[in-house]
């Protein structure tokens, strides 16, 4: 999750005294998310961490300005989308849709001891469902539930309305709801512990 | 339901469970599971779930990428600008300087502290910040990092540890930085105008130059002098005590002395228990007459008779990963050495040529075992 009051400090500490230590650090929160984000573009690793390694550079080249951007994490992930659709159109691949289907891994839930209420089976069965989301819904719902964006930036980086990333998080959560429901008539019928 | 009403209150959830949803938003989410009250097993089901993700971060990779990152940074350095403080960041040489030589270095910081004082003056001209009442200055974890004040003083902040000072700092009789963590302070001296240091334990005064601060929240804090002097004013007690001999250390101690039972060589006299401090001297490495108290800014970690637990804490910091303990045991050993460019896997196999254990680590999280 990306902690923004963290960002804002660390884009401070970047742009008042060049402070290495912070760019590491922003480095380290956002490069994970970001080459997810371009490896569902572009589907080839050495090019998606060129990507963000770019964007990256270009944060570094305009540091003394750093802290005169609102929100850097719709900043980052907008550079990447951008990047990420120039490289595909030197490619002259073919964009099939602006979200490629791929094995783009969302992360797997572990099931933890404590969830009395969620069984391993329920977890499967949702991870399953996420897998089969529409390309697009599937990569808004890894923005907002995995990387932590809010509604209205996934909205301006994918340069789609706020009403559409509700509705599209709507689809996920009755695909989700979908999923265990056979799950859901077996534990009711378990005899109460 | 219709299937308006559902798409409808899915769209509801998402946004409640996701934190966006507005007071009228949950209102007419509850409205409707009044009215469908067999959703909500769906949807506390779905709510866990959504919190559950482990995160599969990646940790040799992303830490590849950085390097790698870096490096490309680096190269374009080399051929494009200086690194503002690539002269300013070698740490100050630790051996026991001479007072002889303390005038000396005393004209050259000026020289130095009068540059660099300019150029965070004409930075901060361009930058349009929002104006807080603070500033903060922080470095964290698996960092180190150099910094210059407004008045010429300089930093060094250890991993995990800020400071913070008044933006028109300098501008009052008293210089004053509020300090958590850990730090090494070179004081630009000036009579008409102390520097003042507090932090959760103890309030420092300088009244001569270079001097360590460990002061990290819920710990035992310390000071001490390399050079120059300084008053220290604890919290608790009425009287300060001046720290005039270099090498000379205090240690305020978040316990009670007596409730640890170890061979530590510094505090051995626990007939001071009624004060919650101590002052001693500072123990000088004899391979390489550097202190402890110091060897952080070398990119040192120096460890003598720690408990294992306390040493987790620092090597936390020191390599931004976390450390749990499966037992008690493994917590009590107290271990001696010194770490400078091994990973954290690295230092951990050194450990147990040490005392015996076992560890996993997985993307930077570790587990100590029997």
């Amino acid at each position: 999750m990306i902690d923004s009051k963290e960002v804002t400090v660390l884009q401070q500490l970047i742009a008042l005294s060049d402070d290495q230590s912070a760019y590491v650090r922003l480095y380290r929160i956002y490069i994970t998310p970001l080459l997810q984000f371009a490896g569902s573009f572009v589907r080839h690793k050495p090019a998606s961490e060129e990507i963000v390694s770019d964007v990256f550079l270009q944060v570094w080249h305009m540091r003394r300005k750093l802290n005169t951007i609102n929100n850097l994490t719709v900043y980052l992930y907008t550079c990447v989308r951008n990047h990420s659709l120039n490289y595909l159109a030197h490619q002259k691949r073919e964009i099939t849709t602006l979200f490629a289907e791929d094995s783009l891994t969302i992360a797997s839930s572990a099931p933890n001891p404590e969830q009395l209420y969620i069984t391993s089976e329920m977890i499967r069965e949702m991870d399953q469902a996420i897998q089969l989301l529409p390309p697009r819904c599937r990569m808004i719902f890894k923005l907002i539930r995995e990387d932590g964006l809010k509604y209205r930036e996934v909205a301006e980086v994918l340069g789609i309305s706020p009403k559409t990333v509700e509705a599209q998080i709507g689809i996920a959560m009755k695909k989700l709801s979908d999923a265990i429901q056979p799950c859901i008539t077996i534990e009711k019928r378990k005899p109460v512990r | 339901m219709n299937l308006n009403e559902e798409k409808r209150m899915w769209e509801l959830a998402g946004k409640k469970i996701a934190g966006e949803a507005t007071e009228t938003e949950l209102k007419e989410l509850n409205a409707i599971l009044e009215k469908f009250p067999e959703a909500l097993y769906s949807l506390e089901t779905i709510s866990h779930y959504w919190v559950s993700s482990e995160k599969k971060t990646g940790y040799t990779e992303r830490e590849a990428a950085l390097e790698k990152h870096m490096h490309r940074i680096q190269k374009e350095q080399l051929a494009a600008e200086v690194w503002q403080q690539s002269e300013d960041n070698a740490p100050p040489v630790l051996n026991i300087r001479k007072r002889a030589l303390y005038a000396i270095a005393a004209s050259v910081l000026m020289v130095i502290s009068i540059s660099a004082f300019w150029n965070l003056q004409h930075k901060s001209n361009q930058s349009s910040v929002a104006t807080a009442s603070n500033k903060t200055l922080a470095a964290s974890k698996g960092a180190k990092n150099h910094f210059i004040l407004p008045d010429g003083s300089k930093v060094w902040l250890n991993a995990g540890s800020t400071i913070t000072y008044a933006v028109d700092f300098g501008k009052d009789f008293i210089r004053e930085v509020f300090l958590s963590g850990e730090a090494f302070f070179e004081i630009r001296h000036d009579d008409h105008h102390p520097f003042l240091i507090h932090t959760g334990q103890m309030d420092i005064r300088d009244l001569g130059t270079s001097f360590n601060v460990k002061a990290y929240p819920n710990e035992s804090a310390e000071a001490t002098l390399i050079e120059g002097s300084i008053e220290v004013q604890l919290k608790n007690e009425k009287q300060s005590t001046v720290l005039t001999r270099p090498n000379e250390k205090i240690v305020v101690y978040s316990k009670p002395l007596g409730s640890d039972n170890g061979d530590n060589q510094d505090k051995t006299d626990h007939n001071k228990g009624s004060r919650g401090f101590q002052v001693s001297t500072a123990l000088i490495n004899p391979t390489d007459s550097l202190l402890a108290e110091t060897a952080w800014m070398e990119d040192r970690l120096i460890f003598r008779s720690e408990t294992f637990a306390e040493l987790a804490i620092r090597m936390e910091r020191w390599y931004d990963v976390t450390i749990e303990f499966e037992n008690e045991e493994q917590k009590k050993y107290k271990l001696t050495g010194a770490f400078a460019n091994e990973t954290v896997e690295q230092a951990l196999l050194e450990l147990q040529l040490m005392k015996p254990f076992h560890f996993t680590l997985n993307n930077g999280k570790i587990i100590i075992k029997k």
